[in-house]
């Protein structure tokens, strides 16, 4: 069986259930049994100040060819019947879901392995940036954990 | 080569840079045969704001990445007309 891939950048949620019950019914039929999903989420307080709102933009074109790139890699580790990376674009709330990460494999520590190894790809290699917008002011994420205070007229903050 | 050809290069920015020039896209007119530092030099002098926030990422570890057609490129990159700049800060998804 050809790993399924899918990789997509989506303005809206999507269902988990639905897309897992698909995954699981196709892989099935190739003898898989495991599925991880690895789901993110808008955090609620950030350095202890409240989260209004995470704003993700993505460059289209050369975010989507590198998660692709990602999931074609993670499907030739193993026995991968599936993988799947959904990126949510657009402005979220706390709580709302930012990324999935779906994978199926056998055996079951290699799907958990990959799934992680995938997120933590997508996050180094992936062209897809934050903007976190606090009650404390909005802020350019940059890397992992940069963060640069966005000023009125797009200036942003000099020295430390 | 025609005398005066020239290259029409878009640039495209995203998160803090398309913020401080005000657009996610910028078009250079450069000579053909200008190469990516010669389009960057073209690019700061419209855009002083956008040099100075490059340095300043450069000075904090967060050196940006600079595409050419979606591959990495040196300042050396010959550039021909239509081909895309894309200005990369670290990524921050997932």
């Amino acid at each position: 069986m050809k790993p399924v891939i899918r990789v997509e950048l989506s303005p809206e949620p999507v269902s988990i259930d639905r897309e897992a019950a698909k995954l699981a019914a196709e892989a099935s039929r190739g003898g898989a049994g495991s599925l991880v999903v690895f789901m993110g989420f808008v955090k609620g307080v950030v350095d202890g100040r409240r989260v209004v709102f995470l704003e993700y933009e993505a460059v289209e074109d050369l975010a989507v060819a590198k998660m692709r790139e990602i999931a074609e890699w993670a499907a030739r580790q193993g026995m991968v019947y599936a993988v799947e990376i959904i990126h949510r674009v657009g402005r979220l709330a706390p709580g709302e879901p930012t990324i999935y990460v779906m994978v199926v494999a056998e055996p079951r520590h290699l799907a958990f392995r990959l799934a992680s190894d995938v997120l933590d790809r997508v996050k180094r290699e992936v062209p897809v940036y934050k903007l976190e917008g606090r009650e404390d002011g909005e802020y350019w994420i940059l890397g992992e954990h940069e963060r640069l205070p966005r000023r009125a007229g797009g200036e942003e903050a000099q020295g430390g | 080569m025609a005398e005066g050809a020239v290259a029409r290069v878009k640039v495209r920015l995203v998160s803090l840079l398309r913020d401080a020039v005000g657009s996610k896209e910028v078009e250079l007119e450069l000579p053909e045969g200008a190469r990516l530092g010669d389009a960057l030099r073209a690019l700061y002098a419209s855009y002083p704001r956008l040099e100075r926030l490059v340095a300043e990422l450069e000075k904090r570890g967060l050196a940006v990445l600079f595409l050419v057609n979606g591959e990495a490129a040196g300042r050396e990159r010959e550039l021909r007309d239509g081909d895309v700049l894309t200005i990369l800060p670290p990524a921050s998804g997932g």
